[in-house]
């Protein structure tokens, strides 16, 4: 089936609108200025951006030979669920960030074809991503921009049942729960090699009464598939999910599923809260015992992880970019319930790719596709020419 | 006790304790293994809570010379309820590292020995 010039248009409006959020979303966080101490942030992104370039279409042929985008995306929207928004947006910047750096190192200029690309193979890729994201959007919207800074993923009865499950604040519970969500969050973000997987945040949603209620959810707790994973906690539960329903707090998400309440402290605004983990259609309540048990875990993972994190050669900041990225493409298959051989293939093509492409990129002083997406005067992406 | 710099309390509340300056990843280890640790007051130079995530959630508080209400170290410690102050100038070039110092509800430092190190900022 040959290319359409509507499908072209169709996917060069998605490269524009997902570069004009990207840009602004770098600059905001000066993400081109990002330093770490454990790990090479900038160049393992880098990595595993040409992971998702080359492998992800084809990889995820296998996952629409068994469901649709549409359905794909509904499922995706529940509590709890893995994948969430980070990774859609890793996708699109993966796939996107890679494109641009290839055609930035070529020499070439906006409006210039990518000497060798698959011009069906990349249409076809954001075409389908577009519909992935629409469709677990519940407002069938793109991007958090479109709406205000919000992701709405619940539709009515979704967050009806969240809201059945929320308690009136008890001072105890309440000190307990937020302990608890910032070592979660510590952790998260630790092991996922300091990229933002495994903290997700959506919302407001209007509770009918002038009160917002928004989640914070924690995922990926039981991970046993990155070759650091044995160092990691050994979490009673999957995930973690709170929810608040608040007055006179505003909260902003964006497109990388992050979320920023204000106030920052807006704990004397909560009128009830509620801390659960998520099964397959299933909200079972935490008591504290289990919040403490979550907590403590968390604690003795991140100790764990950092000691371990810490010993990494500066080879390996870089090329653990192989795994951390093949963990992302994997959530898609765990959530339809496709096993087999694939979370193996995912992680040997990977990792075998950071393997060829760590010697070139370590020879770089920096990405310069970080300072073009940041800073550059010109589309944060260029289009599809055909 | 003497003022020896102040900041903004960002979070928790005034607490004592003994300073202990962390630059690198060997300090986070070395002070991870210190039977101590529960009574220690962190110096960092940055405002970024990734650098001493395993040391946060035992220590008594943290003290920062940059870093404003929302960066991520203040985020953080106000989730654990931890006392962090943030902005902090101080007026001397002597350093507190191992000196026992008190954070006060205003974000003012003291130094327990009396020693004048620092001033509002």
């Amino acid at each position: 089936m040959g290319l359409s010039e509507d499908s072209l248009a169709r996917a060069n409006g998605v490269v524009a609108a997902f570069g004009r959020a990207v840009r602004a979303f770098f600059q905001a966080e000066k993400r081109d200025e990002l330093t770490s101490v454990l790990f090479d942030v900038p160049r393992r992104s880098l990595l595993g951006w040409q992971c998702l370039y080359r492998h992800a279409p084809e990889f995820l042929g296998e996952l629409w030979a068994r469901t649709t985008p549409e359905e794909f995306g509904r499922r995706m929207a529940r509590p709890g669920a893995r994948p969430y928004q980070l990774q859609l947006a890793i996708l699109g910047l993966g796939y996107l960030g890679a494109r641009q750096q290839l055609l930035l190192d070529q020499g070439l200029y906006r409006g210039d074809p990518l000497p060798g690309e698959d011009v069906e193979r990349t249409v076809d890729f954001l075409l389908t991503w577009e519909r992935l994201q629409r469709s677990y959007r519940v407002d069938g919207t793109l991007l958090p921009g479109e709406t205000g800074a919000a992701t709405r993923i619940l539709d009515g009865p979704g967050l009806e049942r969240v809201v059945d499950r929320l308690e009136p604040v008890d001072d105890e519970r309440f000190g307990l729960i937020r302990r608890a969500v910032a070592k979660l969050q510590m952790y998260a973000f630790l092991f996922h090699g300091e990229q933002r997987d495994g903290v997700f945040g959506h919302g407001p949603y209007d509770a009918g009464d002038g009160s917002l209620v928004f989640l914070r959810e924690i995922n990926d707790l039981q991970n046993d598939y990155v070759p650091w994973a044995a160092d990691g906690a050994a979490s009673p539960v999957p995930n973690v999910v709170v929810a608040y329903r608040t007055r006179g707090v505003e909260v902003h998400c964006d497109l990388f599923g992050s979320l920023v309440a204000e106030p920052h402290d807006f704990a004397d605004r909560v009128e009830a809260v509620a801390i659960f983990t998520a099964g397959d259609g299933t909200l079972r309540r935490l008591d504290n015992d289990e919040v403490a048990a979550v907590e403590q875990a968390a604690a003795k993972g991140t100790r764990s992880l950092f000691a371990t994190m810490a010993a990494w050669s500066d080879d390996y900041k870089l090329r653990y970019g192989g795994p951390l990225f093949a963990n992302h493409m994997k959530t898609f298959f765990d959530l339809a319930g496709i096993d087999g051989s694939i979370g193996d293939r995912l992680m040997t093509t990977f990792e075998a790719t950071a393997d060829d492409l760590c010697a070139g990129i370590l020879q770089r002083d920096t990405a310069g596709v970080w300072r073009h997406m940041a800073r550059g005067e010109d589309d944060c992406f260029w289009p599809v020419v055909a | 006790m003497d003022v020896v710099g102040a900041g903004e309390l960002v979070s928790g509340k005034g607490t004592t304790g003994v300073a202990h300056r962390v630059e690198t990843i060997d300090d986070v280890l070395e002070l991870m293994n210190d039977p101590e640790l529960s009574d220690v007051i962190l110096l960092t130079d940055s405002a970024s809570a990734t650098a001493i995530m395993p040391l946060l959630d035992e220590v008594r508080g943290i003290i920062c010379p940059v870093g404003g209400r929302t960066s991520h170290l203040a985020t953080v410690s106000r989730e654990l309820g931890l006392a962090c102050v943030v902005g902090t100038t101080f007026t001397t070039g002597d350093d507190l590292d191992g000196r026992r110092v008190t954070i006060a509800d205003d974000g003012t430092v003291l130094a327990d020995d009396g020693t004048v190190l620092g001033a509002a900022g």
